[in-house]
């Protein structure tokens, strides 16, 4: 773990890229975990900035990705990828992450959900593996290269889901304290906890948020200064994605998003038309 | 209700209306039964299952509880609107071990393929150049194949391809194949024991059976990549009024039909009409 003491743990979006830096200075090919749920919020802002700054090619780990891994993919800044799924909910699929894959240029790791969450819920325990009987007969498995493990009590035999630890994740809230202490979703929507799964499993966790407040104004905070390495303040820091309690999707820009690439124009082009905001980042 | 072809296309019974009737009449009074956030009509389905035929019947909308009242036009767009409708909220983590302790009975899925023996495939299929087509992802359904007692596949349009005779990629894998391939690790659900279209039910296994249809028979058989018993086949009837009624009372919008390409953008346009406010 690094750099989670009870310091001021702020930093400003021009530090995101060297996040990624350090660890490839030490000789790693790193994990990097992106939080958020489908449309709900996905750290877009912190995404738009390693495009910008254009970091080579991410392993990335996002189970419900949409708007995230799209953005990825259109800059070219994604070259493998564990999830579950890949989409845009009602308004259709992911056109420059399917042409990518199309083309062969990314690895995609299709795990199940049991699969994903086994292997945080490993790592989170400081575990190599948790066993499992998710997933069985399925070409999942077998493409996962799962092994088994023979129950000492029981003889069962089970999966040993391998622990899936991100070397650095990025999440998005709606606020937290300088510390590093991370407030609860306001409104609690679909999958509400599954960030704090996730930075629990990870190295190092980056917060963006939509405000910074003292400690003595957290609600309920779900995720602790001594697990967080950093915190940006970043208001509006998840759309196109939502933050429920704060703002919604962005359905009209995400259609027309989806609109543009259909009628002929380059992802990377339409993204910056639907997200102006986004480009500049 | 009415049927006549002058109502708004919602009222009328659309391929998902016909698929929420016959979803619903898989439940049982004691089933737990789980649907996923983003299947409008699985909602639908099992609302009206509650609402008309078992009222003890235990829903789970994602990770929230026994939402009542739930405005299924809202939860589209607004995340938290089945949560707030809930008892209360699972994390996903107590959802996932609620699965994996076998205590979630049904399910309804919508794959891209079902074959003969209950083998779903949401993952990706071959394209005629050899290479695959990749389809937004299986999420949960490996596992509930595995774990949740008994999975119903539905499908809008019913045509052959969403029933080969073998799936070009198996996500969640039924029982009997487990059993037929010695599957390394063992689990108890039956996978996908039923397939529904607005024109079919199939029971699936090592015989499969067509429960009901619409139209000719004969030609209702030609119409499975596998062959089907028919002996004990019956036309279906159509949908009574009172259950249309519930339908449009739980649903006024038609969200339902958003599973349904023909009807997508009606749907949304009268989303947005509504203006239904997102927090």
């Amino acid at each position: 773990m690094t750099h989670r003491g009870h310091d001021d743990k702020v930093i400003t979006l021009d530090h995101v890229s060297r996040v990624i830096d350090d660890l490839r200075s030490t000789g790693g090919d790193p994990l990097v975990g992106i939080g958020g749920v489908v449309l709900r919020r996905k750290p877009m802002a912190v995404i738009a900035r390693l495009c910008r700054d254009e970091v080579a090619p991410l392993r990335v780990a996002s189970f419900l990705a949409s708007i995230d891994v799209e953005y990825l993919a259109a800059h070219e800044r994604i070259r493998e990828l564990t999830t579950g799924y890949v989409g845009l909910e009602t308004l259709g699929t992911t056109p420059a992450w399917n042409a990518r894959v199309d083309a062969g240029t990314v690895t995609v790791r299709e795990y199940s959900e049991l699969m994903y969450i086994s292997g945080l819920r490993a790592a989170a325990s400081g575990l190599p593996f948790l066993p499992s009987r998710g997933a069985a007969g399925s070409d999942l498995a077998t493409d996962a290269s799962l092994r088994t493990v023979t129950c000492p009590y029981t003889g069962e035999t089970l999966w040993a889901m391998p622990a899936l630890c991100p070397d650095v994740t990025f999440l998005h809230a709606e606020r937290a304290d300088a510390l590093g202490n991370v407030d609860a979703p306001t409104e609690r929507d679909f999958l509400w906890d599954a960030d704090a799964t996730l930075a629990r499993a990870s190295r190092r966790v980056v917060v963006s948020v939509e405000r910074i407040v003292p400690t003595s104004e957290l609600r309920a905070p779900t995720l602790f200064a001594h697990e967080v390495s950093h915190v940006i303040e970043i208001p509006g820091g998840a759309a196109p994605s939502e933050v429920p309690g704060a703002y919604g999707a962005d359905f009209a820009a995400l259609a027309a998003y989806q609109h543009a690439v259909a009628s002929g124009i380059a992802p990377i082009v339409a993204l910056g038309d639907a997200f102006p905001g986004l480009r500049a980042r | 209700m009415s049927n006549a072809t002058t109502a708004p296309t919602h009222h009328r019974v659309t391929p998902a209306t016909r698929l929420c009737w016959e979803l619903a009449r898989l439940t049982r009074p004691d089933d737990v039964l789980i649907v996923g956030v983003g299947t409008p009509l699985a909602a639908t389905a099992a609302l009206l299952a509650r609402r008309v035929l078992h009222p003890t019947l235990t829903v789970l909308f994602g990770t929230a509880v026994a939402p009542q009242h739930i405005d299924l036009a809202a939860s589209i767009l607004d995340s938290t609107a089945a949560p707030r409708a809930a008892v209360g909220n699972y994390t996903q983590v107590d959802v996932l071990d609620l699965v994996a302790r076998g205590d979630v009975t049904l399910q309804f899925v919508s794959p891209v393929e079902v074959d003969a023996l209950g083998n779903v495939n949401a993952s990706r299929v071959r394209r005629p150049d050899g290479g695959w087509r990749r389809f937004p992802g299986s999420l949960a359904i490996p596992d509930t194949s595995a774990l949740v007692g008994r999975l119903v596949a539905y499908r809008v349009g019913h045509h052959k391809r969403f029933f080969p005779p073998r799936v070009a990629f198996v996500s969640g894998a039924s029982a009997v194949e487990r059993e037929r391939s010695n599957a390394a690790v063992t689990a108890r659900g039956a996978g996908v024991t039923h397939a529904v279209t607005e024109r079919a039910t199939v029971q699936l296994g090592a015989r499969p059976q067509l429960i009901d249809y619409e139209g000719d028979l004969h030609s209702m058989t030609t119409e499975f990549g596998f062959a089907v018993d028919t002996s004990t086949s019956r036309l279906r009837e159509p949908v009574p009024a009172d259950v249309l009624a519930a339908i449009d009372a739980l649903d006024p919008l038609g969200v339902r039909n958003l599973e349904d390409k023909d009807h997508r953008s009606a749907v949304l346009a009268r989303i947005s009409a509504r203006g239904i406010a997102v927090q």
